[in-house]
């Protein structure tokens, strides 16, 4: 009330205006804020927009479909095996991941993959393992480099073994929104067989490679 | 104030009443987990118990593969069945939907083969003396039309007359020819029979209008065998009755004999019947309980006696048993006929052996006929002996495809 005298009594013959200019003043205060407001949550989460997600207790499970490459076997003696005898097939890999920090996970994956052989046979692979990973990366973009230990059902025309198996590998991924990303990744399967007693002559350690595409939900 | 004290009393009884209540309920859940909990356990045992029991130390998955050979056929025998073979002095034939052909010398592809100037036709039956070609032509709903033969590797083909002896309606179920005479099993209206031709018409052999199919028929030197899948006959051509011996419901597989006059029955309990010189001799045990298929005694190498069965079941493919001794039982081709078992595994793997042939002229040369419908692979593989191998000692080549 007072200061309102005080604004007609300084300028009486402009108070229509000096009051219109307040509340224009006012106004762009008021969104001034609210931009400044905006722009310091925006400026967060440009710094990590998806911070919930590297937490510890975060989790993700990412599903993983793909190609699978023989690479190479070495026979017990490490000598490389000629003839592989292997052609290309294809892989499913299911990934839980949990986050022990901002960068280090910890989880489990299940797998399956195949591949056909030069007399016509098929090669079953399905390992179920243990993994760690180091995830880091800027928005939007994450990387990671995992490794995994577990153990793995191989058949074969009817006849099966249980081996050991270790992979590693990495990917990188994009965030499609707070729950989702996408990406690729490779990884490398080491797949020892392991024969026991007078048989571990016939020991002999493959080498695949899995390049795959996955999508990657976080909860 | 008892009323109240009653009450009291009475709510304490209806509390304690709830707690037991809510405890039962407590306990049986646990109960419930307890169980669900040892089901859980029990279901992963018995997981890890198929997969361990599945293992086999013995057998190395990637060995395996590195010695696979590439195996490349004729596309004509992929996905197919063969039921026959036969041979003359020029050339091999083989039974499918239609009768294929080929020269032994390899200098032609395999191809249809025309009879009696057609290529359209359904052939039911295929057999050989080692010269002339007999080839049973039907209809589309496999009626026998009749039977014809060759002597010149198919240029010219002879009418048999076949279905105004054996039956208009009949169904040629295979021919065979076994010491110089024709023999050609059929069946109509549910019931099967053999005959034989004499040189001027087809007569019964004795086996007809029985319940069962038949199998195959053998010469042991002396008299004719055959069996259907429940009984064994032997006799004359036109005078064979039935043994009691091998008898087995819907159980007898695999026919044959060898130049000692030995005759031999397979069976599905897993035991081979032996019977020479008027005399059974005690089965051997193949693989106890275990159904068998078709059999073949295989000539080479002549030190070995190596008697081939084919499996019931078991994803098919043959066992090797060798005779000598006690006799030992080779499985998934880890003698004899294969050069490893991945070749083996990579070529009889899911298929049921329909029998082996060795062609009239040649005993180094073994063709294995199988059921290869649906597996994306061949029909008919063929294992070549070489008497110098190994050091003189000869061996077999390993299956090729045809």
């Amino acid at each position: 009330m007072c200061i309102a005298k005080c604004y007609v009594m300084l300028a009486p013959e402009k108070n229509s205006d000096r009051g219109g200019s307040m509340k224009k003043k006012l106004a762009a205060g008021i969104i001034a804020l609210l931009l400044l407001s905006t722009g310091i949550v925006w400026a967060q989460n440009s710094a990590d927009p998806f911070a919930a997600n590297h937490r510890k207790g975060s989790q993700s499970i990412e599903i993983s479909p793909g190609g699978f490459l023989p690479l190479f076997v070495l026979d017990s003696n490490f000598a490389v095996i000629s003839s592989p005898n292997m052609s290309p097939g294809a892989a499913f890999s299911v990934l839980y991941r949990y986050m022990l920090g901002k960068n280090l996970g910890i989880g489990g994956s299940i797998a399956g993959s195949f591949v056909t052989t030069v007399g016509g046979r098929t090669l079953f692979l399905a390992p179920v393992c243990l993994s760690s990973t180091y995830v880091f990366g800027t928005d939007p973009m994450e990387f990671d480099i995992s490794t995994e230990i577990g153990m793995n059902v191989m058949r074969l025309s009817g006849n099966g073994i249980i081996s050991p198996i270790a992979k590693l590998g990495g990917g990188i991924s994009r965030y499609i929104s707070e729950s989702w990303s996408i990406g690729g990744k490779l990884m490398w399967w080491f797949v020892p067989e392991i024969h026991l007693g007078s048989y571990a002559n016939l020991d002999s350690y493959a080498n695949f490679l899995e390049f795959s595409i996955g999508a990657q939900y976080h909860f | 104030m008892d009323i109240l004290l009653f009450d009291k009393k009475l709510d304490k009884v209806h509390a304690d009443g709830s707690a037991n209540e809510s405890a039962k309920q407590k306990n049986a859940a646990i109960s419930r987990k307890g169980s669900s909990n040892a089901g859980l356990h029990a279901a992963l045992a018995l997981t890890l118990l198929v997969l361990f029991a599945g293992c086999d130390n013995s057998f190395s998955i990637f060995k395996s593969i590195s010695q696979e050979t590439k195996q490349v056929g004729v596309d004509l025998f992929k996905n197919v069945t063969v039921r026959a073979m036969a041979n003359d002095t020029a050339n091999y034939y083989a039974l499918l939907g239609q009768v294929v052909w080929r020269p032994i010398d390899g200098s032609a592809p395999w191809n249809v083969l025309s009879v009696n100037g057609s290529t359209d036709y359904f052939a039911a039956g295929l057999a050989s003396d080692g010269t002339n070609v007999f080839v049973a032509k039907a209809d589309s709903n496999n009626v026998l039309k009749d039977i014809y033969w060759t002597s010149d590797s198919g240029r010219t083909w002879t009418a048999m007359n076949a279905a105004a002896s054996i039956g208009s309606s009949a169904a040629v179920d295979w021919l065979k020819y076994v010491n110089g005479t024709l023999f050609v099993a059929s069946h109509a209206s549910g019931v099967y029979s053999l005959c034989y031709y004499d040189g001027s018409a087809f007569k019964s052999t004795g086996i007809s209008n029985i319940s069962r199919p038949l199998i195959d028929i053998v010469w042991d030197g002396s008299e004719y065998w055959a069996i259907s899948d429940s009984n064994a006959y032997h006799g004359a051509a036109g005078a064979m009755a039935e043994d009691t011996t091998p008898a087995i419901p819907q159980g007898l597989l695999g026919l044959a004999t060898d130049s000692a006059g030995r005759v031999l029955i397979s069976r599905s309990d897993g035991l081979v019947y032996s019977h020479q010189s008027g005399v059974w001799a005690s089965p051997i045990t193949i693989k106890a309980s275990t159904k068998l298929g078709p059999l073949f005694l295989l000539t080479q190498p002549a030190s070995a006696k190596t008697i081939l069965v084919g499996k019931g079941i078991a994803t098919y493919g043959y066992y090797e048993y060798d005779e000598t001794g006690t006799g030992v039982l080779k499985e998934n081709g880890s003698n004899y006929l294969s050069t490893s078992s991945s070749v083996y595994l990579s070529t009889m793997l899911s298929k049921h052996i329909i029998g082996f042939w060795q062609p009239s002229n040649n005993a180094n040369i073994l063709y294995v006929m199988l059921a290869a419908g649906g597996t994306d692979s061949y029909a008919l593989y063929k294992d070549t002996f070489d008497p110098a191998a190994n050091n003189g000692a000869g061996a077999w080549s390993g299956w090729t495809a045809e």
